[in-house]
């Protein structure tokens, strides 16, 4: 072999060298650059993206006030959690039809119901399917002499508005579900302020399970 | 035919008659303004587009002159409607000039309005999506919440979300139901809906050859109707059988038209276009919750911004099991299921 052929041969092994580079480099440009919605910056997973993205309380300013409306609520308390400032829950009071309890319930009850007056037994269509018998009465949950308000076990009395405090005294792990979000239904809409439904918005607290019913449609689609 | 031949690329040999049909002679007698214009110098592009548009100038005329009113204005609402760009292309100027086109086309072609919005997505919001297997009862109101706000077609009965019946114990959705008309919830079997889950890596997004679908920055995946071909690329390309295609004209009764709408949401589709859930883009960019999370009597739908961390959505995510479908397929959905 020549000098000369074999500075040929060198020059063209460069440039097939240089020709392949360029290929594997173009190559390795499309492949990392990803499709066209994946821009710059973005993680492997939302789960990644997500814990780089947040803000706390960054909602673009918008806010659920505007489809609150006709929807009275105040502040969650005494569920001793720590997100309590921004959490709200729906009024009970001004959706019961027969409240205040307490413009028929106007004497004791023992007095309402003696065999003198004729009047043995109201609201029969309350039936209690709530625990067993040995668990709960009506007792357990109203007071005789304070129609008005319900009472804890311990006595402490409360406003219908607050009856969530009431039923997280047994069950405590939908109440936990409840003020962290995973029970329940909202109010509004997503953006702040938080306003949940109250547990008897959605549950009798006579009759608390949910029934069985026809579904609205048909499942199927094509 | 040789001298013609030697043109480097004029219309005819495109129109694929440069051949020996003898029709072109008599050119290059006498330059006329005719002739100038099919003798310049094409690309392809540029010949196909010329091509489109007298085709479509000759019909506009046409209808324009055959119509009994000389209805120029609807005539010229049309034409521009048909020219529009791509939405992602177009600016905040012609979005609104768009939209309210739309209205008003809606206006001169039915009885009553509506109001399209075009609100771009929000800084700082990811929407995400959690279904709680252990509340659905499949009662379904999810569904009809569903057709009524996006105005799906009547006529076929089309639906975004599906609901399965599922045998408790068996997370397997070969053995489910989904065809089901009884009283539930039905014993020892539990409800799953699946909708489109706004992948964070959509295949679907990738698969279309016109670009006429895409993941807008707060996670929502788009159709531009009006960009769509109908090839149903991204129906075959979806794991999840969330898009939905129309064979038929929709059919909506007036009366039961949602007026709320967005360009890229529930505003009326035609035959031959793919739509798809897009977590109620009409309401979730206004603050509100989808349709279906509304309506949901169980409280089985939670929706939410992934990015704020004291929102509820976040507390799911960080409290409960939860899973998603195929995970494996990398398509990252932003909805998530999880068990009481």
């Amino acid at each position: 072999m020549t000098s000369q052929t074999f500075g040929q041969t060198f020059q063209i092994g460069r440039s097939l060298l240089l020709f392949a580079l360029a290929i594997f480099s173009t190559i390795f440009a499309i492949g990392c650059g990803g499709g066209e919605h994946r821009g710059p910056g973005d993680q492997h997973s939302v789960m990644d993206q997500i814990a780089v993205e947040s803000k706390p309380n960054n909602n673009a300013g918008l806010s659920s006030e505007r489809w609150l409306e006709g929807v009275v609520y105040e502040r969650v308390e005494g569920m001793n959690l720590d997100n309590l400032d921004t959490f709200f829950v729906e009024h009970r009071t001004e959706k019961i039809e027969r409240f205040n309890c307490s413009e028929c319930h106007s004497e004791p009850l023992s007095a309402m119901k003696s065999p003198d007056t004729g009047k043995v037994r109201a609201h029969w269509e309350v039936e209690l399917h709530h625990a067993s018998a040995d668990v709960m009465n009506c007792q357990t949950c109203h007071s005789a002499d304070a129609m008005d308000s319900v009472q804890l076990i311990g006595g402490h009395r409360l406003s219908l508005n607050q009856s969530y405090r009431l039923c997280a005294q047994c069950h405590s792990t939908q109440a936990a579900d409840w003020v962290g979000g995973a029970h329940g239904k909202r109010r509004g809409g997503w953006a702040p302020p938080r306003v949940v439904a109250n547990c008897a918005s959605c549950h009798n607290p006579h009759d608390p399970g949910f029934p069985t019913r026809f579904p609205a449609q048909v499942s199927r689609v094509d | 035919m040789d001298r013609k031949n030697k043109k480097e690329e004029t219309l005819f040999p495109i129109l694929g008659n440069g051949g020996g049909c003898g029709c072109g002679d008599e050119f290059e007698v006498n330059k006329s303004g005719y002739e100038l214009f099919f003798e310049r110098k094409l690309d392809r592009r540029s010949a196909l587009g010329s091509i489109a548009g007298g085709l479509m100038a000759g019909l506009g005329l046409l209808n324009a002159a055959c119509s009994p009113f000389g209805d120029t204005e609807k005539a010229e609402l049309q034409w521009d409607d048909y020219f529009k760009k791509n939405f992602r292309l177009m600016s905040d100027r012609e979005k609104e000039e768009t939209v309210s086109r739309l209205e008003r086309l809606y206006e001169r072609n039915n009885r009553g309005s509506v109001n399209i919005a075009a609100t771009d997505s929000q800084e700082g919001v990811l929407y995400g999506y959690a279904f709680n297997i252990s509340k659905c009862k499949g009662y379904m109101d999810c569904v009809n919440a569903c057709v009524s706000e996006n105005n799906q077609d009547r006529k076929s009965g089309m639906k975004y979300i599906q609901i399965h019946e599922l045998e408790n114990g068996r997370l397997n959705f070969h053995g489910a139901e989904t065809d089901f008309y009884h009283e539930v919830p039905a014993a020892g079997h539990f409800y799953v809906g699946t909708q489109c889950f706004q992948c964070e890596n959509p295949p679907c997004v990738d698969v279309c050859p016109v670009k006429a679908t895409w993941k807008e920055k707060d996670g929502i995946v788009v159709v531009d109707y009006d960009w769509c071909i109908g090839c149903r690329y991204c129906e075959a390309a979806c794991p999840y059988h969330a898009r939905r295609f129309n064979w038929s004209e929709p059919v909506v009764p007036e009366e039961e038209l949602n007026r709320n709408q967005h360009y890229l949401g529930n505003r009326p589709r035609k035959k031959g276009v793919v739509e798809k859930c897009t977590f109620c883009i009409q309401r979730s960019r206004e603050g509100r919750n989808p349709a279906c999370v509304e309506a949901c009597p169980t409280g089985a739908r939670i929706f939410g911004n992934l990015l704020d961390p004291e929102s509820p959505i976040r507390w799911v995510l960080a409290n409960k099991k939860v899973f998603r479908l195929k995970e494996d397929l990398g398509t990252e959905p932003k909805f998530w299921y999880f068990m009481d």
